[in-house]
């Protein structure tokens, strides 16, 4: 990886932080309120299931939780995102969807794989 | 053997699961839930299938979805019961606990039962050719010979399971 550039690690493993309402990991990844709207609908195109920024995250599954964290970067003010095992906890269609979310994002990417 | 009855399942308060029909898991057999993000997999497993097993006289090994906090608690557990041994990674958490369930295995026989959700190294559980029941829920790994336990999403609040 590029160490002169700073990334947005999304990772997986570890995909949100907070487990209680939405807003608390909108507040954490800087994503500004105006843009909470997007960023629900974003989510729900993908997953299929409605949020609002008070959802409890502990409820969504574990590849929900990974699309969040997938939306919750791509809107985020970061520039570049380092993706680690996105594809492994994602089922084809939602991995399709995320893959062309991310490249329409326009944002610089890289992918790594867990060891 | 377990069997799990048919019948509808309200899993959390706004989501629930239609067992379609009874389902059968067996010992000497690898079944694999399928089903897209959501459908409710490791719901059932956490809620239905976990359960329904802690009520039998088992060796139980569960890998949990999205395991690092799993990985932290046996790297604790090693380092005061297996100094020196370390722990570093989900391979080696795998191999840890395998090997930690054979031991008890070894000491007394009871049925094995080993459910994996979403494990990145499922093929060291494959591997070791334990004589157990496999239970497991991926969406890019396909083990030779696994019986499919098909989730379907019917809406985001209630998913149907089939045999």
């Amino acid at each position: 990886m590029d160490t002169s550039t700073g990334y947005y690690i999304a990772d997986a493993a570890h995909p949100l932080i907070c487990t209680g309402p939405l807003w608390e990991e909108l507040l954490l990844c800087h994503i500004p309120s105006e843009r909470h709207a997007e960023l629900c609908e974003c989510f729900e195109r993908i997953s299929g299931k409605a949020i609002r920024p008070g959802s409890i995250l502990s409820e969504l599954s574990g590849g929900q939780k990974v699309i969040l964290m997938l939306c919750l970067a791509v809107i985020s003010p970061a520039e570049s995102i380092c993706f680690i095992d996105l594809d492994h906890s994602l089922d084809p269609a939602k991995l399709t969807a995320a893959m062309e979310l991310i490249g329409s994002s326009g944002k610089s990417n890289r992918w790594q794989t867990a060891p | 053997m377990i069997r799990i009855e048919a019948g509808y399942r309200q899993i959390w308060p706004s989501f629930g699961l239609d067992i379609a029909k009874e389902l059968l898991f067996e010992q000497g057999r690898i079944y694999q839930l399928k089903g897209p993000n959501g459908s409710g997999k490791s719901s059932f497993i956490s809620q239905v299938l976990i359960p329904g097993l802690r009520q039998h006289d088992v060796w139980l090994l569960q890998f949990e979805q999205q395991a690092h906090l799993q990985l932290q608690a046996v790297k604790a557990w090693a380092a005061i019961f297996h100094p020196g041994l370390r722990v570093r990674d989900e391979r080696d958490l795998v191999s840890f606990l395998l090997d930690d369930l054979e031991r008890a295995s070894s000491k007394r026989s009871r049925p094995i039962w080993i459910v994996a959700d979403e494990l990145h190294h499922l093929e060291q559980v494959w591997e070791r050719r334990l004589s157990c029941c496999l239970i497991y829920s991926a969406h890019h790994q396909e083990l030779t010979d696994a019986i499919p336990v098909q989730f379907e999403v019917l809406n985001p609040n209630r998913s149907v399971v089939s045999g």
